[in-house]
């Protein structure tokens, strides 16, 4: 009988290392397995860096606006796509700023009653936003106008409009109506405000990523992009592989959530943080209920994760002046809606629609 | 033969009997010394380490913007005060202590100026009529995540 444990790693002896010759063949297995391990360690550490990120910004729809190109492309297929994004993200600015006189929402805005030619785009965008309006049964108003122009928030003299104030521009609101005809020829009657705040940002980002998939999927040195213009993300990778998104505090600067957003998919958050007036202790912000014309309360912030940037930006926003009974209006099984509350000061969540992996 | 109580707590009968004798307590205590463990553990701790390194969002410059053309790029670590030709007339910016802010504009509203002070990592101030852009680069793009809904 052979006692093992006197067998040292190399042997004791001649006799004793002719005897553990099996043995030593799983010594050896042990030390390629721990040269095994480590090399794994050291590639998953190591491999997130590896794709080069290149980015741009631009100032449109009064917000920044990155995209993030990942991979290796030329540095004239660089220069392509920032300029195919600048040209679409200058054209969307050009016809959505309500603010701007020689935009085509201004000059629809103060068209007299009657048929009235639109532009193309712009149309498509009147069409899209006027479906979410019935879909959420006027929890999102296009012609919220009137009362975005009468609270005025974001500009340096605000004050709380009286209730008569409110309750004219729910009238001048009720009274006017758009009817599209197609996509370029619509009915207008009343003195009709639309404001588009609540989709024109998510509806861009779907059109930059449409006309910019195309250009990259084709350029084998790009492996994928990232567009975020202003809370509304949606990004493209060829490996399929979902990107991280962290969900910043809506009442401060740390990130409080984050979910794996799939590649092809769109997110967007609003919240009463982005525009706002704080008097007699009371936040005054910019998403409005359209039913009573003040500052609608259900969620402090609401993020959206959807199949388009258009749909996760009209939901979040819808999310703040519906809350929980956002639910109804799901009407697939991938949406997930994350509604943020404060109580005693402190923030809290919770998730609507599809269970997903959020995690701090 | 009568069995033996061994070093290792097996009980040993006759025979090689590997499936009692390929136990990982057997295995460890065999092939591993408290040497080869601490080098494996330090080796891991070594591979896992750039995932740590770039967490906490250090910034290395900020990179201002004006009309997306980047006109400077200023070491987060100096102390000075720029000012920027914007299209509607001179900007003030003040870097000190790693943040950088708008002190004086000549837009409107002063939104840039009521914004605040940056110095994390991916932070911006933007002053729209302007077209200008702050933005505090980090070394690494905050690397845990891809994009933030701010």
């Amino acid at each position: 009988m052979q006692n093992y444990t006197k067998c040292s790693k190399f042997g004791a002896n001649s006799k004793m290392r002719k005897k553990f010759r099996k043995p030593n063949v799983e010594y050896m297995l042990a030390v390629l397995l721990s040269f095994a391990i480590i090399i794994f360690v050291l590639f998953i550490s190591g491999c997130g860096n590896d794709e080069k990120i290149h980015s741009k910004q631009w100032l449109y729809f009064d917000t920044i606006i990155e995209l993030n190109i990942y991979g290796n492309p030329s540095d004239a297929s660089l220069d392509s796509i920032w300029q195919i994004a600048k040209e679409r993200l200058a054209l969307w600015d050009s016809l959505t700023d309500p603010y701007d006189s020689t935009s085509a929402l201004y000059k629809l805005n103060n068209e007299p009653i009657g048929t009235v030619k639109v532009d193309k785009n712009l149309g498509e965008l009147i069409n899209a936003a006027l479906d979410w309006r019935n879909r959420t049964d006027a929890a999102l108003e296009p012609k919220i106008g009137h009362i975005v122009t009468l609270w005025n928030i974001g500009s340096r003299a605000e004050k709380i409009p009286s209730q008569t104030e409110i309750d004219s521009a729910l009238f001048l609101i009720k009274s006017s109506d758009i009817v599209p005809i197609s996509d370029s020829i619509c009915i207008i009657s009343g003195d009709i405000k639309l404001d588009l705040g609540a989709f024109a940002k998510g509806f861009v980002v779907d059109k930059l990523y449409d006309s910019l998939i195309k250009f990259c999927i084709g350029n084998s040195a790009i492996s994928g992009f990232l567009v975020d213009c202003g809370r509304n993300i949606r990004g493209w990778r060829r490996n399929g592989k979902s990107f991280t998104i962290g969900i910043a505090n809506p009442r401060g600067d740390n990130i409080i959530a984050a979910f794996e957003l799939p590649s092809g998919w769109g997110c967007a958050s609003a919240g009463d943080y982005e525009r706002f007036f704080i008097k007699n202790g009371i936040r005054y912000h910019h998403i409005f209920d359209p039913r009573t014309g003040k500052p609608a309360r259900k969620a402090i912030a609401a993020t959206a994760i959807t199949r388009s940037a258009f749909d996760a930006d009209a939901m979040s926003t819808a999310a703040i002046v519906m809350g929980k009974n956002i639910e109804k209006i799901l009407d697939d099984s991938e949406t997930t809606i994350i509604l943020f509350y404060e109580t005693n000061g402190n923030v809290v969540w919770e998730s609507i629609g599809k269970k997903r992996n959020i995690f701090q | 033969m009568a069995s033996k109580k061994l070093q290792t707590g097996i009980e040993k009968t006759d025979g090689f009997d590997f499936l009692r004798y390929f136990t990982v307590r057997n295995y460890l205590i065999k092939y591993f010394r408290l040497g080869d463990i601490i080098i494996v553990l330090l080796v891991i701790a070594i591979g896992f380490s750039p995932m740590y390194l770039h967490k906490n969002g250090s910034i290395k410059s900020f990179s201002i913007i004006l009309d997306s053309a980047e006109i400077a790029s200023i070491p987060a670590d100096t102390d000075t005060t720029i000012i920027v030709p914007a299209p509607l007339g001179a900007v003030k910016i003040e870097i000190s202590g790693g943040r950088a802010r708008v002190v004086e504009s000549s837009c409107p509203r002063k939104i840039c100026v009521h914004s605040g002070a940056i110095g994390k990592a991916g932070q911006a101030i933007a002053c729209v009529p302007n077209k200008l852009i702050i933005i505090a680069v980090g070394d690494e793009r905050s690397g845990k995540y891809d994009a933030i809904l701010k």
